[in-house]
């Protein structure tokens, strides 16, 4: 019954990414009571998040280090996770669903022969089973799968499942896995910054987003003050950033980044269906337009009417009222 | 659009019976005694959105891949990519031959045009099926199952508040705090 399941941790800029408590609690779930939960970290310089996993639910903590892990390439990841694999022989495997993520695990997957379902954002048990949720159709409906062939594998949507509360007396092993790598095929010449990285879209708890009512890119001043105010992030509609009101990078909906917030709110975005595909799951949705008809209103749970650059200002200041109050 | 030529795949002796794992084998035989510099696949598809298929047939193939790119310059057998990486561009470099897959902004596609539309008419069309590939049914099984498909409950209608903008959030802020509970 009881499993040994790892996961990889990821870090990005220097700090822990929150999908890795994430994976963890994911894979606490799988392993059950008796079972362990190994926890990956490959980098350069990474050893010291072991002891946050540890405290986070970790059993052990293998780490990989390496001049070459700094910045993600799909051969080095590789070559480390099959040599930890052939090491350790895991029962299952959770890689977080991240751009990383997304690029190796199938890869593995193939090497392997196994089975994987991506993006999952919730596991059940049925007896010996493990069934796995995830979003089809761009988050309109729902499917449950299973892996019949090779290794119980999985990765993880971000901000989905839970972590667990952090408990400061565990402890566990850190054990460093020394790696060669070889025949290493990309180079990546530069990384270009264009998120603030102030928060993470992905991993954000609220979201403030700007569509095309928002005018101008000066218009997205008020939103980004709201987002400071709430510890959130900026996002915004396919339209905004075709109309260079800012980056893509801050794109929300099919061909963006789909986010799961416990907040989203809306502001000036008419709510295309493919921007709906991209936010339509976040927990509680706000929205913001002067078209009292917009289709946003639908998935909309509290909707105002009216001019954003009316209603933003008067909003920003009482949640720094309630900020303050807190 | 312009391809040159154009094949089918067929699936059909697989019934229901076909995941992630059973596409890219069958790409895999397609393409294996195949020359090809490059394979340009899409990032993900937009009903399932497990963005599987294209880095398993890179391994299969053991070619390297570069995901989500947003910019492809070819000089020989060197390829300069700038792909997207949540929001920040990473610029690599690799050799051919390499499998990519394409994220939005890397082009912009040509509307086919009529005389276009007329002349793929005329383009070859091949259907390969299992037999063609050299593929057996039962090495083809896929390896996950799908247990249950099902809608997200109907999502109770929101509220649209009322009254001047500052009414409007005051009321939003008591909702956003006694009934949703986000603040």
């Amino acid at each position: 019954m009881s499993k040994k399941v790892l996961v990889l941790a990821e870090a990005r800029d220097g700090e822990l990414r929150n999908v890795s408590f994430e994976v963890i609690a994911a894979g606490k779930k799988i392993a059950g009571d008796g079972g362990e939960v190994y926890a990956l970290l490959v980098g350069d310089g990474v050893g010291s998040f072991s002891d946050a996993l540890i405290k986070q639910g970790a059993d052990q903590v293998l780490v990989a280090e390496h001049a070459d892990l700094k910045t993600y390439t799909t051969d080095a990841y590789k070559q480390v996770l099959l040599q930890v694999i052939e090491e350790q022989s895991p029962d299952a495997l959770l890689i977080p669903h991240t751009s990383s993520g997304k690029d190796l695990a199938p890869r593995l997957a193939a090497k392997l022969s196994s089975g994987l379902v991506s993006d999952i954002i919730d596991i059940e048990l049925a007896g010996d089973e493990v069934v796995f949720t995830r979003p089809i159709y761009s988050g309109k409906a729902f499917e449950k799968k299973s892996v019949t062939g090779g290794m119980l594998f999985a990765t993880v949507r971000p901000n989905n499942i839970a972590a667990l509360d952090e408990d400061a007396s565990r402890s566990g092993d850190t054990k460093d896995v020394s790696v060669e790598l070889k025949d290493l095929r990309s180079i990546i010449k530069d990384v270009v910054k264009k998120t603030s990285g102030k928060v993470d879209l992905a991993e954000a708890k609220v979201i403030v987003a700007g569509g095309r009512g928002v005018k101008s890119a000066e218009g997205f001043e008020p939103l980004e003050e709201l987002a400071d105010i709430l510890g959130g992030a900026v996002g915004a509609s396919r339209g905004a950033c075709d109309a260079e009101y800012c980056d893509y990078s801050l794109q929300i909906g099919q061909t963006g980044k789909v986010v799961t917030p416990e907040l989203y709110i809306a502001v000036g975005i008419s709510g295309a269906i493919q921007h709906l595909a991209g936010m339509s799951n976040s927990k509680v949705i706000v929205a913001i337009n002067k078209d009292a008809e917009a289709p946003i209103f639908d998935v909309a749970d509290y909707g105002l009417v009216g001019d954003l650059f009316d209603i933003l200002p008067i909003l920003t200041d009482e949640f720094k009222k309630v900020k303050a109050g807190a | 659009m312009g391809a040159d030529k154009a094949v089918l795949l067929d699936t059909e002796d697989l019934e229901d019976d076909v995941d992630h794992y059973t596409i890219s084998e069958m790409l895999n035989a397609f393409f294996k005694d195949k020359e090809y510099d490059i394979i340009l696949g899409g990032n993900v598809a937009v009903d399932d959105g497990a963005g599987q298929v294209a880095p398993r047939l890179a391994e299969l193939l053991d070619i390297n891949q570069v995901t989500t790119i947003t910019k492809l310059d070819i000089e020989g057998t060197k390829a300069t990519i700038e792909r997207d990486v949540e929001g920040d561009v990473e610029v690599v470099e690799t050799e051919l031959p390499l499998l990519v897959t394409c994220q939005q902004g890397l082009n912009e596609p040509r509307y086919p045009s009529l005389p276009g539309i007329m002349k793929a008419k005329k383009k070859p069309l091949e259907t390969l099926d299992l037999d063609d590939l050299g593929l057996d049914e039962d090495e083809l099984e896929a390896k996950t199952k799908t247990v249950d498909r099902f809608l997200p409950p109907e999502k109770q209608a929101g509220k649209k508040l009322e009254g001047e903008p500052a009414q409007q959030v005051e009321e939003l802020i008591k909702l956003l705090k006694t009934e949703a509970k986000v603040i």
